[in-house]
């Protein structure tokens, strides 16, 4: 076989890999089954799924308890804005009384 | 370890925003508090502060093995305390004890935000890495946290002469690679203390060529059937507290005063002798409790209190293969102060330590070097 055949084979099942890989998503991207709520028929263990959760991407954590946690969650836009205002936080923090006692001793 | 600002308690970082997948929930999801208030304490109205005290509702939420696990977790509930209370006669029912214990040994109780994403309350508090959640966080900032003052300061060597545990020295291993995920940490349904839990951590499971005939001399039978593997490899003294005694001042704060800590080495009979336990020889630390610690709150709250030893069994975290009492048969055997005698025990905890308490006639003779039996 000519040399310029054989690049030309191995570019064409270059880019045949390439789709297979692109269509078909990876195993660990594969979203967890009925993630829509929090499973609760007998089929499921907590434990399954906590085992999944932690094996899975993130973008498959996405699951039931994280839609649930989230539904109806008023937004924390004002929390984020102060928590992350380095000044603001500094200017508004307040240091907690004293609240060891003079009888204290020793170590614990 | 110094504590942290105030405001940098309560930093959020951009990364946690970013990058961790906890941030999507939103803060309120798990925290509460009012949304769309710019004022300080009207926001916080109703804000839980640490929400893993509740896993329940918020970890155990998405982590629903680990929310059931939380359930009767030993940190959480600190079954091992009110294991040791109970068995000196502690009345949990009793207004007055549950007062003592409340004001005194609570403040140990750690939940899951303290290791995953906060320093524990015994460091003040304060976001580990700008709420970032740590599968595994810096073990100084949480372990060591808590367990600084004994654990992790033996580990590392931090006790004057006496060198860090080989395992850290020589291998960098940190807490989680021998107290794994199925340990105590994060579970406690075999009640009582730690030493109760059948997966608890033991140099066999990594050192399984231990044996009689492994080629050490003095790894024979005997010696394998009656030592634990402290008595021998631990390197040094470590700490033993004394004199525990609480109560509450003129002003309303609740204070507790301990003795100055001793550093002591004592190998005594074995308190906990059973099928994973089963050395004659262990050693003994000196808990920080005497008859009168809850003195303050009423008499006789600890009325069986010579129902457990003071001399407590112990496993230092401060191992090497060679050590003072390992190095020749007699840097042990006719050694007196290595073995906890009566003259080592307080007048009035003797009853208390009568099963660990050496006799002298006990304690193994000089051998001729080489030659030992």
């Amino acid at each position: 076989m000519k040399k310029t055949s054989l690049l030309w084979l191995l570019a064409i099942a270059g880019i045949l890999i390439l789709a297979v890989l692109t269509i078909r998503p990876p195993a660990w991207a594969t979203p967890l089954q009925g993630a829509t709520h929090l499973p609760t028929s007998v089929d499921v263990q907590p434990g399954d799924i906590a085992t999944r959760m932690l094996a899975d991407s993130p973008a498959t954590t996405a699951s039931a308890s994280r839609v649930e946690l989230q539904a109806d969650t008023p937004s924390s836009d004002n929390c984020i804005a102060c928590h992350t205002d380095k000044k603001k936080l500094k200017a508004i923090a307040e240091e907690p009384e004293e609240v060891k006692s003079e009888a204290a001793s020793g170590e614990g | 370890m110094p504590p942290l600002e105030v405001w940098q308690k309560v930093l959020v970082k951009d990364k946690f925003l970013e990058k961790d997948i906890h941030a999507e929930i939103g803060c309120i999801a798990c925290h509460g508090g009012q949304p769309d208030v710019d004022d300080k304490d009207a926001a916080h109205e109703g804000m839980m502060k640490k929400v893993g005290a509740n896993p329940a509702q918020t970890c155990g939420k998405c982590h629903v093995d680990y929310g059931q696990r939380a359930q009767t977790n030993i940190h959480r509930l600190q079954t091992g305390y009110i294991d040791q209370l109970s068995k000196r006669g502690g009345d949990f029912s009793d207004p007055a004890f549950v007062t003592a214990y409340t004001n005194h040994c609570t403040a140990c109780h750690a939940d899951c935000s303290d290791c995953h994403v906060s320093r524990p309350s015994a460091l003040g508090g304060g976001l580990l890495s700008g709420h970032r959640f740590k599968k595994t966080a810096s073990i100084w900032l949480t372990c060591g946290g808590c367990h600084g003052a004994r654990i992790a300061d033996e580990y590392k060597g931090h006790h004057e002469g006496i060198p860090p545990d080989i395992h850290w020295e020589k291998e960098g291993m940190l807490c989680s690679d021998c107290h794994t995920d199925d340990a105590a940490y994060h579970d406690g349904s075999h009640g009582g203390s730690r030493y109760d839990d059948p997966t608890a951590p033991t140099c066999t499971q990594c050192h399984d060529d231990v044996r009689d005939g492994d080629g050490i001399e003095q790894h024979d039978a005997n010696h394998l059937k009656q030592l634990a593997c402290q008595t021998c490899h631990a390197a040094g003294e470590y700490k033993s507290c004394f004199g525990c005694h609480t109560g509450v001042d003129d002003k309303g704060i609740k204070y507790f005063t301990t003795e100055p800590s001793q550093m002591t080495f004592k190998i005594g009979r074995n308190p906990l002798q059973g099928p994973e336990r089963p050395w004659d020889w262990v050693l003994l630390r000196h808990a920080p409790t005497n008859p009168d610690l809850f003195a303050f709150y009423g008499e006789g709250l600890l009325p069986d209190f010579d129902q457990v030893p003071t001399w407590k069994y112990t496993t230092p975290h401060n191992m090497q293969r060679i050590t003072p009492q390992n190095r020749t048969c007699n840097s042990c055997h006719g050694q007196e102060d290595l073995f906890l005698t009566e003259k080592d025990v307080a007048p009035e905890e003797r009853a208390a330590n009568a099963p660990v308490i050496v006799p002298l006639e006990d304690i193994p003779q000089p051998v001729e070097e080489g030659s030992h039996e």
